[in-house]
């Protein structure tokens, strides 16, 4: 009786179009991944490109907070992110961890009035 | 949580049965898997091994850091270090290609890109998709895909 031990064991049984089939799958799948990858790689390099904006603002009981969408144009991710928004004489700050490249995250800010017209932006960022 | 916890927990306690069950009659019965058997197998070590990862920081992280000639050249790592892991290595447990390329093609290709299907879930299940454009998405699922692959081809020598 053979072991699990035991090298060179017996493969299993064949399916030859179930095989076919998913060799087709591998193959495509791992060939898209290879494309998206050397597509990104002969993009010219890209660094972060940062712009933030107010998308939403919720009344809560310890104030209003505005959710601030901050978007990345460049290709490269940006590591701690630091927004600021000013109401009046009021600022609010807060830092994102990253913002991935051609990509978005969202941070929260807390006023003591409605945020609508508060100014956002970005302040500064680091590499990953 | 703790249901997310459970699963490669409950994994890691069927995997400790059948590596530490001692010598019982019934070790050999992969010979009998399918095909689809086969398949089911990898995927369950790619989750079980995504698992374990996915929920670090350090996945998207070098992710992030990498360039894409690296997020290639780890494409070619996985699928090199499966077949040899499966194939070539001679690790107990290992399988016999009659052909290596018709091995490459029936169990490698399509296991990784069960490893990479699994990332890609495990990453959405964690909340590390939203926000990403396709490419840094891709990369971060080749990162995950990594591991994920090493453990595809490690369930089909353990189990």
């Amino acid at each position: 009786m053979p072991s699990r031990k035991t090298p060179a064991r017996k493969v299993v049984a064949p399916r030859p179009v179930l095989q076919a089939v998913m060799a087709a799958l591998g193959a495509l799948v791992t060939l898209a991944a290879l494309a998206i990858v050397v597509w990104e790689a002969m993009q010219p390099a890209a660094p972060p490109a940062l712009s933030a904006r107010i998308v939403g603002v919720q009344a809560t009981s310890a104030g209003h907070v505005a959710t601030v969408e901050v978007s990345n144009d460049g290709l490269d991710t940006a590591a701690g992110v630091d927004i600021e928004g000013v109401l009046g004489d009021q600022t609010a700050t807060a830092t994102l961890d990253y913002v991935p490249g051609r990509g978005r995250a969202k941070a929260y800010l807390r006023f003591d009035a409605d945020p609508t017209r508060a100014a956002v932006s970005v302040k500064g960022w680091s590499a990953p | 949580m703790v249901a997310l916890q459970a699963i490669p927990g409950g994994m890691g306690a069927l995997l400790a049965r059948r590596q530490l069950a001692g010598g019982g009659g019934d070790d050999g019965d992969e010979d009998q898997a399918s095909y689809v058997g086969e398949l089911f197998l990898m995927a369950a070590g790619a989750l079980f091994f995504a698992l374990n990862v996915a929920p670090t920081e350090e996945v998207i992280l070098i992710a992030y850091k990498a360039t894409p000639w690296h997020a290639l050249a780890l494409i070619v790592a996985s699928v090199a270090l499966m077949h040899v892991i499966v194939f070539e290595a001679g690790f107990a447990g290992q399988e016999e290609a009659e052909h290596p390329l018709k091995a490459f093609a029936h169990f490698t290709l399509p296991g990784y890109a069960i490893a990479l299907g699994i990332s890609l879930f495990v990453l959405f299940l964690f909340g590390r998709v939203e926000g990403h454009s396709l490419e840094g998405l891709t990369q971060t699922v080749i990162v995950l895909g990594f591991p994920a692959a090493v453990g595809a081809a490690a369930a089909r020598l353990l189990v």
